[in-house]
Formats: structure tokens, sequence, C-alpha cells
């Protein structure tokens, strides 16, 4: 046969991809491929052109984003003039000899697969096998990020969870998983086993030190294990979501709905399902699936009511979802079943204790019966080690605190202690609770000291995968403050003064702490030593978040004792330190993708225009958030404080605009502050953040400087930022 | 998302249609769990941006109720549904000339896809496609993925049916030149 070698025509070459010419043609194309590589990958590709996008999804706002903008008045019109309803047909003439012809092409692509390619800002993390069943040995590669690729050897940090651990990831569940080496060709590998115990994992590489982190941009990578069929596991799932909590709520909504599609049976599915989506989407497009829910609700409902030994997941998880979509009648069925058959079930005893709560404080007022009748309902809860049991001693806690009961506090502390992660935050309230009772104060100082002696090893397990070993350490110092600052009063108030002082001067050094300032100034000026003191006032004084007209106080009341201008040099270092110590905390990054938002008045805009040249303080709020809500008057007071500056607040919002949302504004003396709303999801995504509150700190040229900042510290960064 | 069950003629369908069109939010999104998928990956491959994909899927979707009397019931819905959204799709493109300053031919000659595709392990098909002038693209996704005849597509797009072909065979040659650039 003479073969010509004048490849075909475009148009040929597509139909033959597109199974869309004549047999003749076919022929002809299909001979030329034989010989033809060029070509054969030109096929390859366009046939990979029809599978392009073929998995991809509309993220789940957009529907949410159709009915906001339909019930706000919002109409387009459609180009629909002249479009035929016929449906474009393919040709079948491609059939002859089709079969030979695929046979011979070898797909030579690689579809791009989302992949990040190594020297990037974030690496590629591969681990195999994809699904292990728990107890598997795991292979780690990762091609490294751009801060990562000169190292010989590099960590994998892991967060394993096991199907009892509780949600969001507080506590020492972080741990170094494997080394990774070097290979050839700059790529990193290692493997390690993974404990039979564990369901799920988070991972993240960084460097031995812990200096350098790769956290993928903050989403880490994941491991979720499998059945010997592949099939993901119930348990790792819901240890998927709880990990997701507070982290990134929208994957969280997409991982419950694989849970539903895996177990489409399992009630306790569903009813997360229907609590995600009333959480991610909102009331409206929640309240417009409810129907859904109760159709499925009432056919779970007829088949298992009268079914007997159904398991404790099943009632439970058949309670939840009555609970869920808000069914009280069947709710009291699958309670009184679910209370009858596993009296012992930790749930069903932590409701024993809500309802000894009602009868006997909220009531009949009394406590000493509350605490007598929670003996045994505690003493059959705490073996199951459930994590549920940490809300059960917090309530015995705050009731004892409320009844000044020393005998309940002394009983419960220790039982909280054991229950409970350990948090810095828990250890600082309850120690100054302690520390009012003479006859606590013991137990107070221990928990302190214990919190500070465990912040001071910088224990790595509490470190998160997403943050570096030194920002970890600034982050133990800063919790550390004001654990120090009641330990060095405890002290000095039992006489040790040295030891006393010596700690308030540890916890000043620990960071930029106006409320520790305060506090050391008072002991100082208690001391009698008004030099140190006037100091420390001078700091106070420095902060752009303190009250207007502080320092002339402080000096009107020091004014006999000091001279004015030892005070002025002091508040202007001070202000040097602030502006240094802020600066010690800032992680600057870019922000990535879109940043599209809408104004009140429906105009399209772009936070990268809207904070060009500012300094720019961006607050997520959302009006189900109560906390981010009353955080807005304080937002409010800092824009006025600012007014005048390069620095301005935009705040933003995750619901579309209505009178609601501008009379709740106007009820927290907000309606100043500039409100944006997030209708596609943009700034979350750029952000990284599916939380709130959440705060961040842009720099004039747009870059992200601090995040995920303290409110009170919003002031201080900002001033930091100000030329 | 899926619901595939329904077909587009089943009386559940066309009842759809009537609610749609009396201003029904629910079943305005019925009808997008319906199709939200399949006209979503249709705007993503057209406009080869996740973000205006979603863009596209709310205007479609905003504008439905007010113009679903235009489907008079004798084609496939969804069929129409998608001739509506490509044309949404084309006329954001067209307002919008994003990101393409420079044109394809020139980047081409400067092996700026060669240089994207240098590795084999990593090229990046959808890349490259993203990268094509938004007519050719056009063309080549509504050819190559719909099945739309040279006549189809050039009724959707306003041109002829010999400008829809040359179109084509632009995006192939392309893709072709992205194939050699890799190896």
């Amino acid at each position: 046969m003479m073969w010509s070698f004048r490849h075909p025509k475009a148009d040929l070459l597509a139909g033959f991809a597109s199974r869309t010419l004549t047999a003749d043609e076919h022929r002809t194309v299909a001979q030329h491929l034989e010989a033809c590589i060029r070509c054969r990958e030109t096929v390859a590709a366009l046939r990979a052109v029809g599978d392009l996008a073929s998995d991809a999804e509309p993220s789940d706002a957009v529907l949410e984003r159709i009915l906001a903008s339909r019930s706000a008045g919002v109409r387009t019109i459609l180009p629909t003039d002249d479009i035929s309803v016929t449906a474009p047909r393919r040709s079948r003439a491609w059939v002859a000899g089709i079969a030979a012809a695929a046979a011979l092409l070898t797909i030579f692509l690689i579809r791009g697969s989302g992949e990040v390619s190594a020297g990037e800002r974030t690496g590629h993390l591969r681990l195999d096998p994809a699904r292990p069943l728990p107890g598997a040995t795991v292979r780690v590669s990762y091609a490294p990020s751009a801060g990562l690729q000169g190292f010989d050897s590099l960590l994998l940090r892991a967060r394993f969870r096991r199907p009892r651990d509780d949600s969001y990831n507080r506590g020492p569940m972080q741990q170094r998983a494997t080394v990774l080496h070097r290979t050839r060709g700059g790529l990193f590998s290692g493997e390690f086993r993974l404990p039979d115990s564990v369901v799920f994992a988070a991972f993240a590489v960084e460097s031995s030190s812990g200096d350098v982190i790769d956290d993928n941009d903050e989403r880490l990578w994941e491991l979720v294990t499998a059945d010997p069929a592949g099939r993901l596991l119930f348990e790792a799932l819901v240890q998927k979501q709880r990990d997701l909590m507070g982290r990134n709520w929208e994957e969280g909504l997409k991982t419950v709905r694989t849970l539903t599609t895996l177990y489409p049976d399992e009630p306790q599915a569903w009813s997360l399902l229907s609590i995600y989506e009333r959480w991610v989407l909102g009331d409206r497009v929640a309240d417009s699936l409810l129907a859904g829910h109760r159709r499925r609700f009432a056919a779970f409902h007829r088949e298992r009511s009268e079914q007997h030994s159904l398991s404790a997941a099943t009632v439970s998880g058949m309670l939840s979802y009555a609970i869920a979509i808000d069914d009280s009648g069947t709710r009291s069925f699958w309670l009184t079943r679910l209370e009858r058959e596993f009296p012992d079930d930790p749930d069903v005893l932590f409701r024993r204790e809500n309802r000894l709560l009602h009868e006997h404080i909220a009531q009949r007022k009394n406590p000493r019966r509350y605490f007598a009748d929670l003996e045994p309902v505690w003493a059959r809860a705490e073996p199951s080690g459930d994590r549920i049991l940490w809300l059960f001693a917090q309530n015995a806690l705050v009731q004892a605190r409320e009844a000044h009961d020393t005998a309940a506090l002394r009983v419960w502390i220790p039982r909280l202690r054991r229950v409970q992660r350990r948090t810095p935050d828990m250890a600082a309230y309850w120690g100054k609770v302690l520390l009012q009772y003479q006859s606590l104060r013991h137990m107070g100082i221990e928990w302190l000291r214990d919190e500070a002696h465990l912040l001071a090893q910088r224990s790595d397990a509490y470190r998160p995968l997403t943050a570096s070993a030194p920002e970890q350490r600034l982050t133990n110092r800063t919790a550390a403050q004001p654990i120090l600052a009641e330990l060095a009063n405890a002290l000095i108030q039992d006489g040790d003064t040295g030891a006393g002082l010596d700690t308030l001067r540890l916890a000043a050094s620990y960071g930029w702490s106006p409320t520790v300032f305060l506090r050391v100034a008072q002991t100082w000026a208690a001391l009698g030593d008004t030099r140190q003191a006037l100091e420390m006032y001078a700091r106070i004084a420095a902060d752009p978040g303190s009250p207007p007209g502080f320092g002339d106080s402080i000096r009107a009341a020091t004014a006999p004792q000091s001279s004015a201008a030892p005070w002025e040099r002091w508040v202007r270092e001070a202000r040097t330190g602030m502006r240094t110590a802020a600066l010690e905390s800032a992680t600057p990054r870019s922000l990535t993708g879109p940043t599209r938002l809408l104004s009140s008045t429906g105009e399209a805009r772009r936070l990268n225009d809207l904070s060009r040249g500012h300094v720019t303080v961006v607050a997520f709020w959302s009006p189900a958030c109560w906390f981010s809500v009353v955080d807005l008057a304080a937002l409010q007071r800092i824009a006025r404080q600012f007014s005048g500056t390069d620095a301005q607040i935009v705040t933003i919002v995750d619901r579309p605009f209505s009178d609601d949302l501008r009379h709740l504004l106007r009820e927290q003396h907000a309606d100043d502050l500039p409100v944006f709303y997030d209708h596609r999801g943009d700034a979350r995504r750029a952000f990284v953040n599916f939380a709130t509150p959440a705060y961040y700190v842009l720099d004039a040229t747009g870059k992200v400087i601090f995040s995920h900042s303290a409110l009170e510290s919003i002031p201080r960064q900002v001033a930091a930022l100000l030329p | 998302m899926g619901g595939s069950a329904i077909s587009s003629d089943s009386p559940v369908h066309l009842d759809l249609v009537g609610q749609v069109a009396a201003g029904d939010g629910d079943a305005l999104a019925a009808l997008y769990r319906l199709h939200g998928a399949a006209l979503f990956r249709l705007a993503r491959r057209l406009t080869a941006s996740v973000e205006d994909a979603e863009d596209v899927l709310h205007d479609l979707f905003v504008g439905l109720p007010e113009s679903m009397h235009k489907y008079d019931g004798r084609g496939s819905l969804i069929g129409w549904l998608k001739r509506v959204l490509v044309r949404l799709a084309l006329m954001r493109l067209r307002a919008e000339r994003r990101r393409r300053e420079v044109p394809l031919h020139e980047e081409m000659s400067q092996g700026a896809l060669g240089r994207a595709t240098d590795d084999a392990s990593r090229w990046d098909l959808e890349r490259v496609v993203a990268t094509l002038p938004d007519d050719l693209r056009a063309v080549l996704v509504l050819r190559q993925t719909e099945g739309y005849s040279h006549h189809e597509i050039a009724a959707l797009l306003g041109i002829t049916p010999g400008a829809s072909r040359v179109r084509l065979s632009r995006a192939v040659k392309l893709l072709s030149a992205a194939l050699r650039g890799r190896t």
C-alpha cells in the first residue's frame, strides 16, 4: 500500500475523534493514524476534550445565590430568540472499523488532575494507597513547594483521628507520621503504618525544624480509610467532617453528601446532611430541601419504628434526624426508645444531666440536690470515655461556680481536667475562678502551673498542622501571658513577692498584651514602685486599642511624683516596641483567585480594587453567628478611630442584603460600616476562610499581613502598617 | 445533583416547567438540581473558568421564570436550556474579553504552551484548552463535546458554517501545536 504523508485536515481529525465521519473517511484517517504519531496524539487530545470537566460540579452556593437573587428582585433577560429546539445529532457513520481504530489509539495524555506542580506555593503530596484499610502501610511521595526544595529530608506531620474523636481540632492531636527523604529527581518519599484505630488523617509537610511548612494552602492533605471493597468507612467520613469543622464548612457539606450517597440507609448521615444544609446553604435553601428530608424520614420511621433490636447508632440517628427536621411527634418516640433500650448510652446520660439541671436548678433552685442526683449518672457515664463527657463536666462546673459551692468545685475540677482536652484558655479561666476561694487556691495554682509548664515545653502535639514552629512559639507565649499574670498575682498575694515579680516580668516579656501590662502595672503600683508602674502604663497608653485619654489620666494621677519628660519618652519607645511586636506575628501572603463582592446597592466590586492603597481590615461575619454580630459595634469604633487615615474596614457578610440585615446593623450601631455580600463565595475561597467571625489585616498593596486576628489586636496591627 | 430519572417529556418535567414559569422557587430549585450540573459542565467548558461558569449558570436560572414561556415543549428541555446557556456564555465572553491581551497565536509562536506543557507527566489539556481564544474554544467544545453540526454552531454563534469549520480547524491546529510543544 502507498502511504501519503499529507496529514488529514483538522476537520477530519476532529470528525474522527467525535466519530462523525463517513465510513470511507473514517477508514482513510484510521490508515493514516497507524503510521502518524502526531495525528494520533491530536485525535487523543480531541477525544480528551470531550471528557473535559466531565465530573465538574457547581459549588453549593450557586443555588443559594440564584434563590437569593430572585428574592431580591434580580432578573436577567435571556437570549432566547431564534433558538430552535432540535437536539444536536451525532452521525452514526463512524461505526465501521471503529473498534480497530480505538485499539490503535493509546491515550498519551494525562489529563489535568488538579495536581499542583512542585516549585509553587504548595507542593504535591501523593499517598498510596489513597483509600487504605486501617492499619495499612502508606507510601508517601512529595514534590516540594518552593520553600521546601532545599532540604535533604522533610517531616510528614499528621492529625490521626479515631472513631470517638470530637469535632474541631483542639488539644494535643498532632504527631509526626514519618520522615521523607530526598530521592533522585528532587522528590521526597517515605512510608508509615496507619495505626489500626485510626480512620481518618490530615497531613502537612515541613522542614525538620518546623520553620517552613507546606499545608497545601491550609487545605492540608487527607486520607480517608476504606473497607476491603474500597468503600470509604462511615466512621472515617464522620471523622473527616469533624476535622473540617471550623476550617472548611463547604467541604464538610460535601463530605456528609458523600456519606449519604455511600450509606443511604443511615439516618445519622441524613441528619448530618440536613444540619449542614442549614449551616452552609442558609435557611432559605435548607427550607426548600426540608420536604425531601421529611419524606425520607417518614419512610425510615415506617420501616423501623416496629423493628426490634435496632442498634444504638440507628436509634440515636433516627432521634437526631427527627430533631434536625423538627418532627416533635417522632422525636419523643425515638427519644423514649433510646432511653429505654440504651440507658447507659452517653447521649442518654447527658440528656439525664440536662433534665436534672432543668428540674433542680431552673425550677427548684436546689443545686445540692442537682449535684447529689448527678453522682450516679456520672458514675455510669465516665467509663464510656465518650466525647460528650466534657460538656457534662462543664455543665456541672458552671453550676458549682454559680452556687459558690466549693465542695462541688473540688469534685468537678479534676473530672473536667480528666475528660477535657487540654487548652490554655480553660486553665486561665478556671484557674482564676479557683483562686477566689482560699480553700481551692492550691488547685488553681496547680492547674495554672501545669498549663504554664506545658506551654513552656512547647509540645508539638498541640501545634496545628497549619502552624510553623515559630508561629506556634508566638501563640504559646501569647497563651501563657494571662496564665503567668494570674500565677504571679497569686504568688504575691500568698507572700512570695520575689517569685511573683519574676513571674510578672516573664509575663510582660511574652508579647504585647495591654491586659497583662495593666495587671503588671497595678502590681508594681501596689508594691510602691511608681517608676516601673509608669513604664508599664506607658505601654498601655501607646496602644491604639486603649481608651482615649488613658495616658492623660495616668499622667494626671502620677504628676506629683514624676516629670513629663521620661513619660513621653516611654510612650514613644513603647510605640516602637508595639510596632515590632505586632509585626512579629505577621504572616504575609497574597490572595489567590477572584474576589468579587456585591455592594449594598447591587454593584459588583473586587476586594483587590477596594483594598488597593489602604490598610484594610477585612471582617467576615454572618447574621447567623451571634459572636460575629456583637463584634460589629467594636469594628465600627475601630473604623471611627482610624477615620482620616489610610485605613479602612470592609465587612463581608454571607447573606444577601435585606431589611433584616440593615435592621441588625442599626441595632449594633454599625450602620456606617461598609458591608459587602460574598455572593459567589469568592472571598471565602480567596482567604481560605469558612468561619465567622474572622478578621484579616491587609497592607496597602492588598497583601494579607495578619490572618485570623483577635479583635483587640486589630488597632495595633493597623497602626503597625500605617506609615 | 442528578435526578436524571425524570425524562424531559415526563408529566413531572412539564409540571416543573409550568411551575418555574409561574415563579415557584421550589420548582426552580428542583429544575436546578435536575439539570444544573450538566449545564455547569457545558458553561465550564465554554468559559474555561469555574467562576464564570457559575455566573453564567446563575444568570440562566435567575432569568428562567420570565423566559420559560419561550420553551414550547417540542424538543428536549435540556437541549433548549443548553442553547440558551451557550448564548449567555458567549455574550459574557465577548463582553469581558478578559485575560487575553496577547493573542494565543503569538503565545504559541513564543512557545508559551510548550513551556506550560514541557513535562509530559504534567501536561494539562484543560489548561491548554483554557488558553484557546474564546471563539475557537466555543466551536471546539460545541462540536467535540456537545456534538453540534457546523450549521447548528453557525446559527448559535451568528457565523457561517464555513467559518465554523475554519475555527475548528484552527483550534485543532493549536491543540496539535501544544502537543508538539511538550515533546
